[in-house]
């Protein structure tokens, strides 16, 4: 795995919402959900928004790179995240401690199809009325 | 083993093999039967006294003929009058399933040798045209026992919902009022699926009537004698002693005489006349003390096989005793009052949005469920369209079908999570489905689910997804959701619950706008103690058009009600 390559969410399989610092992440190929806690809410946004996962370590800091490496390896197996276009800039401050994802598949056979319901003002069910 | 009754009755059939003319093939209800005869002047109408075939995988090849066509050597066994049974059984061993009587004094013989699947009757005297019927019965008694039945001395009345017949079995002895009340029904309206004789099955967990043929009898010398409603049928009439009239219908129409019906319930006609008391239960204890044997049709050979069934009958159906009322007006109305109260009535909850291209498919599949009492419940959210004009156009095939539309018409539009729980609080139903109004429900969805609730508060079946707009490019479409044949049904439009499941899991969260309200209700089902229960049959068809659309909206509120899980499960 190239820690260089940038990387970005993997939708619309995959969706993203963060609320109070915790971000909830739905592989709805999979139906598999994960929770990052508020900790790793910085390196998430990095890595799942173009920037190199390179970019967050230092040269020379092997246990940074091990702990990345081991993160992201977790990520792209999740199926989280694709190779993107384009890299962004960021950098970030963070622990080995931080890089927690917890993996729930609980509502998989709920989340994993992702349902039908709804449709545009004109041919189906109307989205949130326009403000 | 020894079977030197079998043996004889399949001699007696290939000797007279050559005498024979052949009949009309036709069927006693289940029982198909290749009818020849050496008598034709005696036995024809025989053929007229059957009705269409119900294939139970009972065939039998039957000749009748005079005892006196038979070669010498080949009269009835020689039996001791002692050895026959009460009512001309003779000697069968134990382990044999032929049947055979021999009315020595009314010169009859009837044998079945069910290994080779044949019968004979045999009569010393041409038979009146009631015996073209009552000796047959035996046949048809013991094929319909060899094949899981039962023949109740009974009627059976009910009225078309959607692809079925749902129906009550009118039981009770000879003058009792089966004939009275099926006559009074189907001048109303209702169809009967035979009087008289009734053979039943369980089937499905539930018990069936099967047409065998209907002989209602009225009364004669009244001065406005009731007599059977027109209909397509032609019945064979005969006075029985210038007291009743028999008007035997022997063709399944279904207009008149249908050849199945789902049984919701037995009704134990009570004799006494009393027009005050109420309709009231009859504990299945009871019903076996009070109804057999008189009611049951006890012919000759296995009494104790179908006493037990008609024991599991009884407990299984709910019985309810009909007093004699004064009128047969009032009569009906209780029947119909105990038909309408033995089927639950299932509220269906359809939100209406732009929706007229495709509600009224939607309505049409609950009109098509082969089982279940519907109460429509269509829900207009403020729709630009004609939604719910198209729901009022359906309004007379719903009623026409013995169900019922309500239509709420909300004001402003509030979302489709608030259109169902508008659509809940007008629901009357002990069971709650819900139907988009673009989704349509396989036939037997209903009857499946049912059956499922017997063990379980909530049942989901599977679902499938149909595009019907394949021409259509649209990017949200998912591969998965056609790779697999189906998916689980984890939408409302999969489920049939219990009314009280809403009770304990609460009405839908109406903050979600967009949809995924029901993913919401089913996170909070999943960690509640109801009660569930998954089939593996499609209970629903999820129709993609190119309306349906899954949007940025869906998503944040698909997180939304992601979160609410998580915290639930954390106990915040």
């Amino acid at each position: 795995m190239d820690l260089a390559v940038p990387r970005e969410i993997d939708s619309p399989a995959v969706i993203a919402d963060e609320v109070g610092g915790e971000t909830l992440i739905i592989n709805l190929n999979t139906g598999t959900y994960y929770v990052v806690p508020p900790a790793g809410l910085l390196v998430w946004t990095a890595v799942s928004s173009g920037v190199p996962a390179a970019a967050l370590v230092a040269d020379g800091d092997a246990e940074r790179l091990a702990a990345m490496t081991d993160y992201m390896q977790r990520l792209l197996a999740a199926g989280l995240l694709r190779d993107a276009t384009a890299a962004a800039d960021g950098l970030v401050e963070w622990e080995p401690g931080d890089l927690l994802i917890e993996e729930h598949t609980d509502m998989a056979d709920l989340l994993g199809l992702d349902p039908i319901h709804d449709a545009d003002e004109n041919v189906g069910w109307p989205m949130a009325p326009k403000e | 083993m020894t079977d030197t009754y079998g043996d004889w009755i399949r001699e007696v059939h290939a000797a007279l093999i050559p005498l024979v003319h052949e009949g009309q093939s036709a069927a006693w209800g289940p029982v198909t039967v290749r009818h020849r005869t050496s008598r034709p002047d005696w036995f024809g109408p025989m053929d007229q006294a059957w009705a269409r075939p119900v294939d139970r995988g009972c065939d039998v090849d039957v000749i009748t003929a005079a005892i006196a066509d038979l070669p010498a050597d080949l009269a009835p066994p020689a039996i001791r009058a002692g050895d026959l049974g009460a009512r001309g059984e003779v000697p069968i061993p134990a382990d044999s399933g032929t049947r055979m009587i021999w009315d020595r004094g009314g010169g009859r013989v009837m044998g079945w040798e069910p290994v080779s699947g044949v019968a004979v009757v045999l009569h010393a005297t041409p038979p009146d045209p009631y015996e073209l019927v009552s000796p047959l019965k035996h046949l048809v008694h013991w094929v319909g026992v060899a094949t899981g039945g039962l023949l109740v001395h009974g009627a059976a009345v009910g009225r078309r919902q959607g692809a079925g017949v749902n129906g009550l079995l009118l039981l009770g002895e000879t003058g009792y009022g089966k004939s009275t009340t099926t006559l009074g029904c189907v001048e109303r309206g209702w169809l009967t699926c035979g009087d008289d004789s009734v053979l039943v099955y369980r089937q499905d967990n539930g018990w069936v009537a099967s047409a065998v043929y209907a002989a209602i009898k009225t009364k004669l010398g009244l001065s406005t004698p009731p007599d059977m409603p027109p209909s397509g049928l032609t019945p064979v009439t005969w006075d029985i002693g210038g007291v009743k009239r028999a008007h035997l219908l022997t063709r399944t129409d279904e207009q008149t005489l249908v050849d199945e019906m789902t049984l919701m319930a037995a009704v134990l006609l009570d004799p006494a006349p009393d027009d005050t008391s109420a309709v009231s239960v009859v504990p299945a204890a009871t019903a076996r003390t009070v109804t057999a044997p008189g009611m049951v049709m006890l012919a000759p050979f296995d009494r104790t096989v179908v006493l037990r069934r008609f024991g599991e009958m009884v407990q299984e159906l709910p019985v309810r005793r009909l007093p004699r009322r004064s009128t047969l007006t009032r009569t009906v109305a209780d029947v119909t009052a105990i038909s309408e109260a033995a089927q639950p009535l299932i509220s269906v909850i359809i939100p209406l949005y732009n929706g007229a291209g495709f509600v009224a498919e939607a309505i049409d599949s609950v009109l098509q469920q082969t089982v279940g009492r519907f109460q429509i419940v269509a829900v207009n959210d403020a729709s630009p369209d004609d939604s719910l004009g198209v729901v009022n156009s359906c309004r007379t095939g719903i009623e026409a079908a013995g169900h019922q539309l309500v239509t709420v018409d909300l004001p402003a539009n509030v979302g489709v999570g608030a259109a169902r729980n508008a659509g809940l609080a007008r629901a009357t139903g002990d069971y709650i489905a819900f139907l988009d109004q673009d989704d349509v429900w396989p036939a037997e969805r209903t009857a499946v689910l049912q059956q499922a609730l017997r063990t379980a508060d909530f049942a989901a079946g599977r679902m499938v997804y149909q595009d019907i707009t394949p021409e259509v490019p649209r990017r949200w479409l998912r591969d998965n959701w056609f790779a697999a044949e189906s998916h689980p049904g984890n939408v409302l439009g999969a489920v049939l619950c219990r009314r009280r499941v809403l009770d304990e899991i609460g009405l839908l969260n109406e903050e979600f706008r967009s949809g995924y309200d029901d993913v919401d209700w089913f996170m909070r089902l999943r960690v509640s103690g109801v009660v569930t229960v998954a089939v593996e049959t499609v209970t629903v068809i999820r129709r993609i058009h190119e309306g349906n659309q899954t949007q940025s909206q869906s998503n944040s509120e698909l997180l939304a009600a992601l979160r609410a899980h998580v915290h639930r499960k954390r106990g915040v």
